[in-house]
Formats: C-alpha cells, sequence, structure tokens
C-alpha cells in the first residue's frame, strides 16, 4: 500500500476556499480516490490479512475525514468574518426616525404635578369651565358685590353663568359630592379665564391647578410639610418654602407661598429668575375658610382644611425661561420640538 | 396707596429704620410695600448763593458763575436759562450723586473753563414733573431769600426730603387706606406704640346748622353735612403740602387741601360743596334718577336707577362716594361751604363706578369698608383746620340723617384653636403679646382670651381672623412641617386612563400635542361642527375683549387649522398636530380629541425619496388604532359617509363614526373650500367625542388557545364597480366560507385602463383555517368556488384575467 498520509493533509491544510477543500475532498475521499482504490483491494488480499488492512486504511480515512471537516469549519468561519469586513456600514449616518410627538407644554407640566400628588394620595378632579357664580365665586365666601371680585375680571355669559376664573369651583363641587363626609384629598388642574389683555405676562386664558384636604386634624404646619414636599419633587431636593401673609376669601390664615430659587439657590444677585431675592412666588395657600367648609356641607367646628393653588404658565415659564406666555398658546412646532424630552 | 414715611413719623416711632427695612417689616406681615419712592434724591448738596454771572466766552448758551457755599467760593458752570447773579441755589458738590439721572458730579473742565459742581434743578433732583411748573422744569430752582447758604439739607429745606410707601393692601384690608389706622398696623410690625395720632377738638361757638340732611335710600343709612362760613381760598401751608405731596397728592388749595387731608388721615372720604352754589339747604340722598350729570371731571355721566346721588330740589349734585358736580364745585370765589361726610353702601358704589369706569380716592375707600366711628370726628376736624387754614369765621353744628353702625363684637379665643388650626406650641402669652402690639383690647378670662377688634378693623370677625393675626405678626417661621395623615388614596379615573392612553399613543406616531385658547372668532366658530350637540347654542361672552375671543368654541378644528396655516408659513408643510379639550354650547360639555395631519408626510428617512400627501387612510388608521388599543370592536360602530353637500369636509373622502343614530366623531379631508379659507394645503383630520368614545364598553381581555394546525391561503384579484366599498366584499367572502375564512383583507387596491372606466380592481388574501383538521384542497377549493359564485352573483365581480 503507498498511501500518502502526510501530503494530503499538507494539501488539506493549504486549501484556500470551501471550494479548493471540496475538490480535495473528492480527491482523497471519493470513489477514485486512492484510498478507495486501496479499499477495493481488500478482496484480493489473503482471507487473515483483510481485516489488518481494512483497519489501517480506515484510521487514514478518519484521519483525513476529520482534517477536512476541522478545515471546513475554520474556512467557514473566515468567509463569514471577511463578508462582514465587506458589508460595513458607516455608522455616523443617521439612525431611521422613529417619529415622536412633543406633550404641549402646560400638559407636561400638569402631567408632572398630577404624577406626584396622585403618588401623595390626592384624586384628581375635574369641573365645568362654563361654571356658575354660584361655584366660582360665592361658595368660595364671594359674595356679589365682595372687593375680591375686583381681583378677577370676570368674562360673563349671563348674570349668573360665567366662564371660571379660578378652579375652586372644583373644590366647591367636590365638597358638597363628599356629603359632609371627610377625608377629602382632591386636586383640580384646569384652564381658568379672566378678562386681561394678553401681552407677554398676561393672558385672558391660562391654567391653574389647586389642591384641598380636609380632615379633623388638618393644620397650617400640614400645609407647609406638603408644599414642601411639592416643591422638592418639582424643583430639587434642596427647596425651602416660605409663607407670607396675603389674603383670598376663601381661606384664613392666607399666605403667598415663595419656593427658595431653584436656578441660583439664593446665591446670585443678577439672577433672573428670582431676580436675585433667592425667593420665587409660586403658590397661594391658606387654611379653608369655615364658610367655605359650612357652605361646602361641612361642620367647621369639627372639620379644617387647607387649599393651595398655583398658576402652570408661570411654573412652565420660569422653569424653561420662557418670556412670552403666548409662546404657550401658539402650537408652533419649533417650540415643540425643542420639548421633546420629558422632564 | 401710597403714603407719607414723615406724616407716619409724627404718630409712630421709625427711627431705628431705614425705609428699605421698614419697608420689609410691613410686607412680610402681611401689606405689600409695592415700591419705595424718594420726592427728591440726591447726596452731597449744599445751598449756595450765585455771587457772579457771565456769559461762557465759548459758548451761546452757558454761563459761568461763582458761587458762594458758606465754607468756600466756587467756580460752577451752569447752563440753566435762568441762573442769574443774587439767586439762592441748590448746589451738587464734586462726588454728589443723582440717581434720578444715575449721575455722579465731578470736577471737570468745560469748554476750557473750570467747573466744581453742578447747580441742580428740580427735575435733576428727581421731582416728579407732575408737581412742578414749566419753569421749574425748564430751568434750576432758585430758593426763597430765607434759604440759609452752606445749608447742606437742601431737600428738607424745600420739603421733599419725604420718602412714599406705595402700599398694595389686600382688598379685605380698607384700614391701610387710612393714615391713622395704617399707623397701628406700622406699630405692630415693629413693636412701637402710636401717639398723638387724635387732636382734642372744641369750638367755643358752635351755630345750629342752616341745613336739613335726609335719605331716601337703603344704600346711604348715615349722612353727615357741617356747614362752614366765611372761608377764605389761598394757597395750603407747607407742611399739609407736604404731607399731600408724601401721598402723591397734588396741592390744590387750602379748602380742598383740608378735604384730601382728612380722608387720607382718617379714612372717611369728604365732599366740599360751595353752599351758596347748591339750590336749596336741603340734602336728600336718593338712588332713583335717570339721567345725564356732568361731574368735576367735566365728563358726562349717565345716572341709572339705584346709583347713589346727593340732590338739593331734584337736582343732583353729587355721584354719592364717587364724583362731586360742577355745579356745586368750590372755586376760587367760594365764600361758605359744607362738608358731607357720609357711608355709602359699597356694593352699590362698587357697581356705579365700575360701570361708569370711575374710580376715584372716595370710590375706593367706600368699595373697601370705611370705619365710621370717624364720621363726626372728620368733620370736626375739617372744620377745625378751615378755622386754622382758611379763617372761616362760622362753625355750624354737625347735622346727621341716621346713626353709625359701628361693629365690634367680643371675640373668644382659646389656645385650642390657634395651635390646633396653626400646628404650633404657643402660649397664651405669646397670643396676647400680638394683640397688645396691635392694641386691640383684650382680656384674658381663665384660659381664653376675650379680644374686641377695633372698628377700623372691619375684616376681623372670628376666631380664625385672630388666629391670622396671631401667626403673620408672630411669623410664619413658627409652623413646623408635618403631613397630613389621611386614608385616601390617589388613582386615575376610568376617563382620565384613556385620556392618557390616547395621548401617550398620539404622541407615540409622532403626533405634536396642541393647547389652543379656547375662545375663538366668530368667523371661525361654525366650521367643521359635525355632531349633533354643536349645533346647540353658543356660549357668547356678554362683554368680550376683542372679537377674536368672543366665542367659546364648540370644535377643535378650526383652532387646529388655525395653528396648521400658522406653522405652514414657519416653513413647516408637515404639520401633525392633535388636540384634547372641553367644548360647551349653552346646553353641554363635552370633551373631543382631534387630530390633524397637514401637507405632506416629510419625516422621510434619509435614503428614502418619495413625500407622499397625507389621505383618507393615514387618518383612518390612526382612530381604529385608538380603537383597537381600547378594545372597541368593528361591530360596536359603524362609518357612515358624510351628506353630499357638506360644506367642510371632502365628499368623496369623508365619513361619521356612528352608533345607534348618534354619530360621535367624523374622519376625513378637508374641503378645498376651507383649504382655501384657512390657507392650508391638503389636510387630514378627525374629531370624536371622547367621552362618549370612552363610556363605550369593551369586554375583558381573553386568552384563546393557539392553534398548532396549518392555514392555507388564496389570492384574488376582483374586478367590481368602482362605487363598492371594500367591506362589503370582505363580507360576503366570509359569510360565505362555513366559517373556514379566519382571515380575508385588501392588499391593493387599482383603477385605471386596465381594468375599464367605472372598474376598480381589488386584490384579496384570503387565510382559510380550522381549528380541527388540517384543510387540504380537495375541501377549501369547493368553498374558494363557491365564495367567487357569491361575489359575482352579488356584485357582478370577476377575476381578473
Amino acid at each position: 500500500m503507498d498511501i500518502n498520509k502526510e501530503t494530503m493533509l499538507t494539501e488539506i491544510e493549504n486549501a484556500k476556499t470551501l471550494n479548493e477543500l471540496n475538490e480535495l475532498k473528492i480527491k482523497f475521499l471519493g470513489k477514485k480516490s486512492e484510498l478507495a482504490i486501496a479499499m477495493s483491494k481488500t478482496g484480493t488480499l489473503p482471507v487473515e490479512e483483510r481485516a489488518a488492512y481494512g483497519a489501517k486504511i480506515n484510521v487514514i480515512r478518519k484521519e483525513i475525514t476529520s482534517a477536512i471537516d476541522a478545515k471546513q469549519i475554520k474556512l467557514e468561519e473566515e468567509e463569514v468574518h471577511s463578508k462582514l469586513i465587506k458589508e460595513k456600514v458607516d455608522i455616523s449616518l443617521p439612525g431611521y426616525n422613529y417619529s415622536q410627538g412633543s406633550k404641549a407644554i402646560l400638559n407636561a407640566t400638569i402631567d408632572e404635578i398630577t404624577d406626584i400628588l396622585i403618588g401623595m394620595g390626592y384624586e384628581c378632579k375635574e369641573g365645568p369651565e362654563v361654571e356658575q357664580d354660584l361655584y366660582n365665586f360665592e361658595m368660595m365666601n364671594v359674595p356679589k358685590g365682595h372687593p375680591a371680585r375686583d381681583m378677577q375680571d370676570t368674562f360673563y355669559i349671563t348674570e349668573n353663568l360665567l366662564l371660571r376664573s379660578q378652579t375652586s369651583p372644583v373644590q366647591a363641587r367636590s365638597m358638597l359630592e363628599a356629603n359632609g363626609v371627610a377625608p377629602i384629598k382632591m386636586f383640580c388642574p384646569g384652564k381658568v379665564f379672566r378678562r386681561d389683555d394678553d401681552d407677554a405676562t398676561h393672558s385672558h386664558q391660562f391654567t391653574q391647578m389647586e389642591g384641598l384636604v380636609i380632615d379633623k386634624h388638618i393644620s397650617m404646619s400640614d400645609l407647609k410639610g406638603t408644599l414642601e414636599v411639592i416643591a422638592r419633587k418639582m424643583f430639587g431636593a434642596k427647596r425651602e418654602v416660605r409663607f407670607r401673609s396675603s389674603y383670598f376669601p376663601f381661606t384664613e390664615p392666607s399666605v403667598e407661598v415663595d419656593v427658595s430659587c431653584f436656578a441660583c439657590g439664593g446665591k446670585n444677585a443678577s439672577c433672573s429668575i428670582c431676580k436675585g431675592t433667592g425667593w420665587i412666588e409660586i403658590l397661594g395657600a391658606g387654611m379653608v375658610h369655615p364658610n367655605v367648609l359650612k357652605m361646602g356641607g361641612f361642620d367647621p367646628s369639627v372639620y379644617q382644611g387647607f387649599a393651595f393653588g398655583m398658576g402652570i404658565e408661570r411654573i412652565a415659564m420660569l422653569r424653561y425661561g420662557i418670556d412670552d406666555i403666548r409662546n404657550l398658546y401658539s402650537n408652533d412646532i419649533r417650540v415643540a420640538k425643542q420639548f421633546l424630552k420629558e422632564e | 396707596m401710597d403714603i407719607s414715611l414723615k406724616w407716619l413719623s409724627k404718630y409712630v416711632d421709625i427711627s431705628e429704620y431705614s425705609p428699605k427695612e421698614l419697608a420689609d417689616k410691613i410686607t412680610v406681615c402681611g401689606v405689600e410695600v409695592e415700591d419705595i419712592k424718594y420726592l427728591a434724591q440726591g447726596s452731597n448738596l449744599i445751598i449756595g448763593e450765585v455771587l457772579e454771572c457771565s456769559s461762557h466766552p465759548d459758548s451761546d448758551h452757558l454761563h459761568v458763575t461763582k458761587v458762594n457755599i458758606g465754607s468756600d467760593i466756587l467756580q460752577i458752570v451752569c447752563g440753566a436759562p435762568n441762573v442769574a447773579k443774587g439767586q439762592k441755589v441748590i448746589v451738587a458738590l464734586p462726588n454728589a450723586y443723582l440717581p434720578a439721572k444715575d449721575i455722579t458730579i465731578q470736577k471737570g473742565v468745560i469748554r476750557g473753563i473750570e467747573s466744581n459742581g453742578m447747580i441742580c434743578s428740580l427735575v435733576e433732583l428727581g421731582v416728579d414733573k407732575k408737581y412742578l411748573t414749566e419753569e421749574q422744569c425748564n430751568g434750576i430752582e432758585v430758593l426763597s431769600n430765607d434759604a440759609k447758604v452752606g445749608d447742606t439739607n437742601p431737600l428738607g429745606y424745600l420739603g421733599l426730603d419725604d420718602v412714599i410707601f406705595e402700599l398694595k393692601p389686600t382688598p379685605n384690608r380698607g384700614d391701610v387706606l387710612s393714615v391713622e389706622s395704617f399707623s397701628y398696623e406700622l406699630a405692630a410690625c415693629i413693636n412701637k406704640k402710636v401717639k398723638n395720632v387724635r387732636e382734642d377738638i372744641k369750638f367755643d361757638n358752635l351755630v345750629p346748622s342752616s341745613f336739613e340732611v335726609d335719605s331716601k335710600t337703603p344704600s346711604c343709612h348715615l349722612f353727615s353735612i357741617k356747614g362752614v362760613r366765611d372761608v377764605k381760598i389761598k394757597e395750603s401751608p407747607k407742611w399739609l403740602k407736604e404731607y399731600l405731596n408724601g401721598c402723591s397728592i397734588r396741592s390744590i388749595n387750602n379748602i380742598v387741601d383740608i378735604g384730601n387731608y382728612v380722608m387720607l388721615l382718617t379714612g372717611q372720604p369728604l365732599h366740599m360743596y360751595d353752599a351758596d352754589k347748591i339750590s336749596s339747604h336741603k340734602f336728600v340722598v336718593r338712588d332713583d334718577f335717570d339721567c345725564d350729570y356732568v361731574a368735576l371731571d367735566d365728563t358726562t355721566y349717565h345716572i341709572e336707577k339705584g346709583d347713589i346721588v346727593i340732590t338739593h330740589n331734584d337736582n343732583i349734585s353729587c355721584i354719592g362716594g364717587i364724583m362731586g358736580g360742577k355745579n356745586s364745585e368750590v372755586s376760587n370765589d367760594t365764600k361758605n361751604v359744607a362738608i358731607e361726610a357720609a357711608i355709602f353702601d359699597s356694593i352699590q358704589v362698587r357697581k356705579t363706578s365700575i360701570r361708569l369706569d370711575l374710580i376715584s380716592d372716595s370710590s375706593t375707600r367706600f368699595v373697601r369698608g370705611i370705619d365710621e366711628s370717624r364720621n363726626a370726628y372728620a368733620l370736626d376736624l375739617a372744620a377745625k383746620l378751615l378755622v386754622e387754614l382758611a379763617d372761616a369765621k362760622i362753625v355750624e353744628e354737625t347735622v346727621t340723617f341716621g346713626n353709625p353702625i359701628v361693629n365690634s363684637k367680643p371675640i373668644s379665643l382659646t389656645l385650642n384653636r390657634v395651635n390646633g388650626l396653626l400646628g404650633t406650641n404657643f402660649t397664651m402669652k405669646d397670643v396676647k403679646d400680638v394683640f397688645d402690639r396691635l392694641a386691640f383690647e383684650n382680656k384674658l378670662e381663665k384660659d381664653t382670651l376675650i379680644v374686641t377688634p377695633p372698628s377700623y378693623r372691619k375684616d376681623i370677625f372670628d376666631t380664625e381672623d385672630l388666629v391670622e393675626e396671631v401667626i403673620r405678626l408672630k411669623g410664619f417661621d413658627n409652623l413646623v412641617s408635618t403631613y397630613p395623615i389621611t386614608s385616601n388614596v390617589g388613582s386615575l379615573t376610568h376617563l382620565q386612563k384613556g385620556r392618557k392612553l390616547i395621548r401617550y399613543f398620539l404622541l407615540s406616531q409622532g403626533i405634536d400635542e396642541a393647547y389652543s385658547y379656547s375662545l375663538i372668532h366668530n368667523d371661525m366658530k361654525d366650521d367643521f361642527l359635525s355632531m349633533s350637540f354643536q349645533k346647540e347654542d353658543d356660549v357668547v361672552l356678554l362683554h368680550p375683549l376683542t372679537e377674536d375671543h368672543k366665542y367659546f368654541r364648540k370644535g377643535l378644528l378650526s383652532s387646529l387649522l388655525k395653528a396648521y396655516n400658522y406653522n405652514y408659513y414657519h416653513e413647516n408643510n408637515d404639520v401633525k398636530l392633535f388636540e384634547i379639550s372641553n367644548v360647551y354650547t349653552m346646553n353641554s360639555e363635552h370633551e373631543l380629541l382631534s387630530i390633524l395631519l397637514g401637507g405632506k408626510k416629510l419625516n422621510l428617512e434619509w435614503n428614502e425619496k418619495e413625500n407622499q400627501d397625507y389621505n383618507f387612510y393615514h387618518i383612518k388608521g390612526l382612530v381604529t388604532s385608538i380603537l383597537e388599543k381600547l378594545g372597541i370592536n368593528e361591530n360596536r360602530y359603524s362609518l357612515v359617509r358624510i351628506e353630499e353637500d357638506n360644506k367642510d369636509f371632502h365628499i368623496g373622502a369623508s365619513c361619521y363614526i356612528k352608533t345607534g343614530n348618534t354619530i360621535w366623531g367624523v374622519i376625513g379631508m378637508v374641503h378645498p373650500n376651507m383649504l382655501k379659507k384657512y390657507d392650508v394645503l391638503n389636510c387630514a383630520v378627525c374629531e370624536i367625542d371622547l367621552r362618549y368614545l370612552l363610556d363605550i364598553k369593551s369586554s375583558m381581555n381573553k386568552f384563546v388557545p393557539l392553534s398548532n394546525l396549518p392555514s392555507t391561503s388564496r389570492d384574488i384579484a376582483l374586478v367590481i364597480d368602482e362605487n363598492i366599498d371594500s367591506d362589503k366584499i370582505i363580507r360576503t367572502i366570509k359569510k360565505n366560507s362555513n366559517g373556514l375564512v379566519s382571515k380575508a383583507y385588501v392588499f391593493d387596491e387599482y383603477k385605471g385602463e386596465h381594468v375599464g372606466s367605472g372598474k376598480k380592481s381589488l386584490a384579496i388574501h384570503i387565510v382559510y383555517h380550522s381549528d380541527k383538521e388540517t384543510l387540504k384542497d380537495s375541501m377549501v377549493n369547493p368553498i374558494h368556488e363557491n365564495i367567487l359564485l357569491a361575489l359575482n352573483k352579488e356584485f357582478g365581480a370577476k377575476l381578473r384575467s
């Protein structure tokens, strides 16, 4: 038997392509290969030699087969690799655009506050924008002729029907709905309207959000703690709140609430957000007036409560540095595209 | 209200505080000091005398002066036309700072001549031009001869050293509009006592009144008149002018000034009548006139029933609490005056003053409420000043209709109430201290403090008002931060959740959220209305500010079209917007969802080339996706073509969404006339009654076991009449399938020469499937043939060859 195994293995090792390897496979293992021819001669040998002869050829055949298989895997890997190299893309070209819309800035701000207040156990209440004088004013302790009506010049539709000038009527409606049963913990975002000529800082339509809590032992200190939580969630963990005495017909005592400046923390005397005072006026609040409790069906000798309110436009304008309120109502897509990111 | 610090300092010792410190203290306690204004300001000023004055050799208008300032003689170049030798003048020395002009005076050389200061005009010192004559505005201030050369306080000499606090009291604090009452607030803020605010007034020989008074209206329950005779009109003394200036009121003459002074001090508005001009000495207050009337400001006002008027012999001589009349005005030849001090109903005064657009110092005070206990005192004080400053010879007794209502009822305050409402730990001593500071009468009885608020604090009725006094004067720093513990659970309602889901879906599809004005113009209000409630009466403002914002919109699409127009003209022709908002009619409230896809889908990938106009299917797909997401089955609604005379929508490519007889939405392309009206391009829109949509019941998700059996499918191309809607074809396929068609849908539509005019070809993919067995061709073929037969029979459909 004259089979040069080493030559075959060398040839296999030197194969460059899968095609070459395939040809070698036919050449070394095919029907006309030396091994096949050698094997076919088995029958011509004496019986006692046949087994050893056959076994010897099979060993060689196995060795060649596994060398081809191993080479095949190697060549296939190389082929895939070089294909991938050829398929190289310019990774700096832009990805395809899964277009996304932007929330209206005012709704985005409401969404944010809603998440905070829902998490604090508040219910979100809604009420009509075309409202009765009764809920907008009278149940808020502002009877007809009350000078506080001058604070809010109101759009009337009929003598008793108006565009709500505040979201407070939703408080009145919620109290009546509760039917004297506490606790109440609600907030009400919504559109309101006042007779203001539109300019950079005034708008005949704007957005408010008020909150109301009524139970037996609700105190003004609870109000302060609550507003601190909200201020810190909205404007950062280090925020402080400050109360200043004020007047609203529906609360007593009443306060204006300042939040320490989120832009400069009171450290920049020429800060454009807080005007160097370190504080920004963001909320009005107070303890629910006994008359309001009474009209809402709660006995003021048993129940106490606090209420707070804020202007959504003001918050959005302060946070984003928007200097003209009309930008919030222009529906300008160039503005929308600036606010794709959610806070 | 502008208030003079100089005047206040007569009653309260404020010497420890700078104006800024004082303003901060007052503001923190609740009365906002909005601005601090200086009558005049300047440092390094001195009074000098012009010794020499000659023309500047190198100028046609400058003068060169030598000015004696006592310690020195300065050469000063002066540009004022009125400068002259011998004048006493105000000199700003080198380094003087004049805030009104923001200049610092420096030694210098002006056109070759040395100048060592500036001779000042009052304008340069910051005096408001409304207090100055034209001459004073245009030239240096020339002082009287009694001015002392070398005096380093020329502003004090002129009475211009006052500081004005501009107060912005809340509407409940009428007391702030009186110097006397505000003194108590100020004193409480800085823990001082009020002194000498009341004068003892005694008249030696009062004569009986020559007047009669009466009121025929419930709007006036107190009306007093005091006659003062033989007055002499002249200029007011310096102190009176200064106090008025310090309250931003211009001096007119002694009579008018006395009226204003007493009003400012006591808060009780007075009105001075020329007693010789009124047609009788009987004053009758009435409210039953309907006529025109010329007031002091020379304007004619229309008086209506209800307006309070003061009359003589059925002639009006004053609009009560608002403004006097031309016919009885005090003038330079007035001899005898009748001073009126009355209480008019605040609601009625407010109503009249708003209607007439006439807000006066007097009406402002009536609207906020007046301390009626000062009625008689105010008249006495005015009469006393008329004697002192107007040489009045005879003072009459006051004649009064009605009685003052002074309601100062004691309030019982417990420590529990204070700390319970505030969440604080105040002691009774703390609480009592507050009312001592405020000079509220108070008395401790066991555990209860009995507090009687003074008559000028008309904002205090009950315990919570007293609690507010405690916390505002003690300081809000005393509040700790606690958190209310209640059993409430926060969650969104079904409506709120649905709204959120839809908003986030639309945002995820690249559609921006719009937020528009709800009030719109007449021109837009009737466009794109298709639901039945939108035909109800409009909500219209009684007194709109502009025509642009007069009607409450009943639909949102006109707003979105307007926004599309705006963006189109700001170089954006791929406008995708949605809005969710409430709309109103006189009968109902609805919440609408509207979507607009305007122009072309420009949002192509960087390697895509074709732009596609938005069409019906773009918008329909958004709507059906929302319905699917909400689990609303096709059998819950139907799409119905809009009527052919519709003017808002493209009649060939628009439909209503309907359930039963209720139209609750519209989907479609905008009518070309509307595109023209809103000046925009192609545009696909929808509007849906959101609450109707979210009220449609959907069943809960239910798992259906998956089948492992294979499906088999057939594609067919049918030629049918182009007016046949594809959903009918699909329905017929399913109806004739023995339940074996699991899916059938159109994947292409063709109209054109190959199918002939009036025809279209639909390519339909039909999937056959059985849960029980693997379908063989021998089972599918007869059913498929049956379907084709049915389609041919019902629609004349032929297979496209």
